[in-house]
């Protein structure tokens, strides 16, 4: 083997990821070959001083609130692309306002004439709930939350309006 | 180890399903490994903040389509080297090399002590001189500080270099080599100062 490809194998040899047997027969090599040896040493030095250097370095410091603006700016850049799950949401809820729409348009209608001596409306807006494709719907009040499951059954993603 | 794993699927997860929460702590559990190799490969600390923000939000991004065969931090590690390569690119592009030396005296030990490896004769490293070979590893390829930094300072095997930089493990040996060879051309004229006084051996 000549000295060049010797040498290619100093770097391997010296961070220990040379067999056993490749690892004798370069030091055998190096026994004999001042350049090749001096060429190791080099290396080797080299490698400890760029160590040294950089273990001396702090490690570097980030602002403070620097995560906390990474995650706002990545979940609005996901809410402004939505992914399949959030698709079937987005046309849950917009299914879903449709329905109140002409549900609260229905119940209008009786003001717009003379009052009925008639029953109130019997429909208690309180306390609704249904699902729709995997989305769970839930009417307290004035406010609604939507429930999202993922694959495994778990709670995802809960909206409130 | 595998707590580890499972906290970042857990977070993984999270961050899917849009949990601002599980982002900005997946964020902080591997911000400062991100850093590090931002600043050892653009070797330029006025890019890391961007560099970071950067790696993150398209690790974001992408994190949907990842696949977890490689891993995660395996999978950051690519994401890190690449934006910092072409964060570097572009600044360069944008105005003329500059290869002063990027660190402040006061930020550095007064002298850091060397051991020959074969010898064990002791070289001491004064601030001028640190400053000085800082300047020099900024010279180095930006290739060979990244396989540097890779290897030796994130402590990756040469089979984990290949899985982040999707390369042949040979291919990582033969740059780690060249990249060693050139660390060594870069420092071999401080390492003659820096002899004690010994006669030098041939």
């Amino acid at each position: 083997m000549s000295c060049e490809q010797h040498r290619e194998k100093i770097t391997a040899y010296l961070d220990g990821d040379l067999s056993g047997l490749a690892s004798a027969e370069l030091e055998g090599h190096l026994d004999q070959c001042p350049e090749c040896r001096a060429l190791a040493q080099k290396l080797g030095l080299g490698l400890e001083v760029y160590l040294a250097l950089e273990s001396a370095r702090p490690e570097p410091e980030l602002p403070a609130g620097l995560a906390d603006m990474i995650a706002a700016q990545a979940v609005q850049e996901m809410g402004a692309s939505p992914r399949p799950q959030r698709r079937r949401l987005i046309a849950a809820v917009a299914g879903f306002i449709l329905a109140i729409g002409i549900f609260a348009g229905y119940q209008m209608r009786p003001h717009l004439s003379q009052p009925i001596a008639s029953e109130p409306p019997n429909i208690n807006l309180t306390a609704i709930r249904f699902e729709s494709k995997g989305v769970g719907v839930e009417i307290k009040g004035e406010s609604f939350v939507l429930h999202s499951k993922d694959k495994q059954g778990k709670a995802a993603v809960d909206l409130k309006f | 180890m595998n707590q580890g794993v499972s906290e970042d699927h857990f977070l993984i997860e999270g961050a899917i399903a849009g949990s601002e929460e599980a982002c900005a702590r997946l964020v902080r559990r591997h911000q400062t490994m991100v850093a590090r190799v931002a600043l050892r490969v653009t070797h330029r600390p006025e890019l890391v903040d961007d560099v970071v923000q950067e790696v993150f939000l398209t690790v974001f991004r992408k994190l949907a389509k990842f696949e977890r065969r490689s891993g995660f931090k395996t999978w950051l590690y690519r994401i890190a080297v690449n934006t910092s390569i072409e964060a570097l690119r572009k600044e360069d592009a944008r105005k003329r090399l500059n290869q002063r030396a990027e660190v402040e005296g006061d930020a550095l030990p007064d002298a850091i002590l060397v051991q020959r490896p074969q010898t064990g004769e002791r070289l001491a490293l004064n601030k001028e001189m640190q400053q000085r070979i800082h300047a020099a590893l900024g010279s180095l390829p930006t290739q060979a500080r990244m396989v540097l930094t890779l290897r030796y300072l994130e402590e990756l095997s040469t089979v984990e270099i290949a899985k982040a930089l999707e390369l042949p493990e040979g291919t990582v040996r033969s740059r780690l080599h060249y990249a060693r060879i050139k660390l060594a051309e870069a420092l071999g004229p401080y390492m003659e100062k820096a002899e004690t006084g010994k006669r030098k051996k041939r």
